[in-house]
């Protein structure tokens, strides 16, 4: 019970994938403009990372050693495309922004990372915690990165229509933070703030 | 060597079984979805069949052979009802005089034009040109309903012009008769 705590636990801060793995980086420094994104990025990738552990944990005694990338990929890809296919299906406006993220998510390096590195080795719970706690994780990065630009870049956050928080009246939102270096600002101002904080705890 | 195609067989049979549930459940939605975006995207030429109830379906195909002859072509769409064609509405671009207009005809199953709508005039003088798609010029857009392929639709002929926009009218006119002459060569029978 405390190792699937412990599995879990890990992904979220110590094991983080995107600030301390560094790993699925391009496609979350790409849909972190808008919240609304990061949110449906964020649990499309939970959903595929949970899935693809459990199959791949479960069928581990029968993967032979040699196939097993091709195997990895094909179990990975079924899980994204039911993903893809239910977004396009019931989320259009979503479906749209997000683009060609979605189909990528394949080659997401979390997922087939977590897929060799962890669930072919560890039993099927703690293959579940450990895919929800590195889908969390980098959910939870990316939802503070997406808040930051798009706060930052329009001035307001609107999630499903709502407008959450305005700072219009106040600034001129810099264009700039929803574009492409305001992805790598945001991100490596997390990450510094993160090594800040660990190093003064060591201390 | 056996048991590894065996077992990469069983993975992708597995596989396939999940995605084609997901499909079957999915790709309804989908076309509905997408059925929706293109009506949405179109409304405007709704006002060319007042309460028709049905699909528009664009042929990109037709649009693409077309567009070899007639270069001002920009697209055709297909009012469906129940399965079967009902009319087809032709947009294209006319050079008027100052730019192109954007013109939509609607042209029923009998190769007749049904109605003509101008879309925009971007680029035509305002008040003088622009006549064309306002209401002032309502007169001038209804005079081709009714026309079809063997009409001669030249000004001075069988359409009047608006005076003072003779070039604009002139333009919208070449309009219409490039789209009777799509609907003849591309789109009749068929």
């Amino acid at each position: 019970m405390i190792q699937i705590w412990e599995d879990f636990k890990s992904g979220l801060i110590l094991e983080n994938p995107l600030l301390r793995l560094m790993i699925g980086l391009c496609s979350a420094l790409a849909v972190s403009t808008r919240v609304e994104n990061t949110l449906f990025m964020g649990f499309s990738v939970i959903f595929v990372l949970t899935c693809s552990n459990v199959i791949i944990s479960f069928i581990r005694p029968i993967v032979p050693e040699k196939a097993r990338i091709p195997i990895f990929i094909v179990v990975i890809a079924s899980f994204v495309t039911i993903v893809d296919l239910t977004l396009k299906a019931y989320f259009p406006p979503i479906y749209e922004e997000l683009g060609v993220w979605i189909p990528l998510i394949v080659v997401n390096c979390v997922i087939l990372g977590r897929a060799e590195a962890f669930a072919s080795k560890h039993p099927v719970l703690r293959s579940v915690a450990d895919g929800l706690g590195k889908g969390l994780g980098y959910t939870f990065v990316l939802l503070i990165m997406g808040m930051i630009r798009e706060l930052s870049g329009t001035g307001e956050i609107v999630v499903f229509g709502a407008s959450l928080s305005c700072l219009k009246p106040y600034f001129e939102p810099p264009r700039i933070m929803v574009m492409f270096p305001g992805a790598f600002f945001t991100f490596g101002l997390l990450m510094g703030l993160l090594n800040w904080i660990q190093r003064r705890e060591g201390r | 060597m056996a048991r590894l195609g065996i077992t990469l067989m069983m993975v992708c049979a597995v596989a396939a079984a999940g995605l084609a549930a997901t499909y079957a459940v999915t790709w309804p939605v989908i076309q509905e979805q997408q059925r929706r975006k293109v009506l949405e995207e179109n409304k405007e030429l709704l006002k060319l069949f007042p309460g028709f109830k049905g699909d528009l379906t664009e042929r990109k195909e037709i649009l693409e052979e077309a567009r070899k002859e007639f270069d001002e072509l920009e697209s055709v769409f297909e009012f469906m009802s129940a399965g079967k064609r009902v009319a087809v509405v032709i947009k294209l671009a006319p050079k008027g005089y100052g730019g192109p207009i954007k013109v939509a005809v609607g042209i029923d199953i009998e190769g007749k034009v049904a109605g003509v709508l101008v879309l925009d005039v971007p680029s035509e003088t305002a008040g003088v040109g622009s006549k064309v798609a306002e209401a002032e010029g309502a007169s001038f857009r209804e005079q081709f309903k009714g026309k079809t392929a063997a009409d001669a639709l030249g000004v001075g002929k069988d359409v009047d012009a608006i005076s003072g926009a003779t070039i604009s009218s002139r333009g919208v006119t070449g309009g219409v008769k490039n789209a009777l002459a799509v609907y003849d060569r591309y789109l009749k029978g068929g």
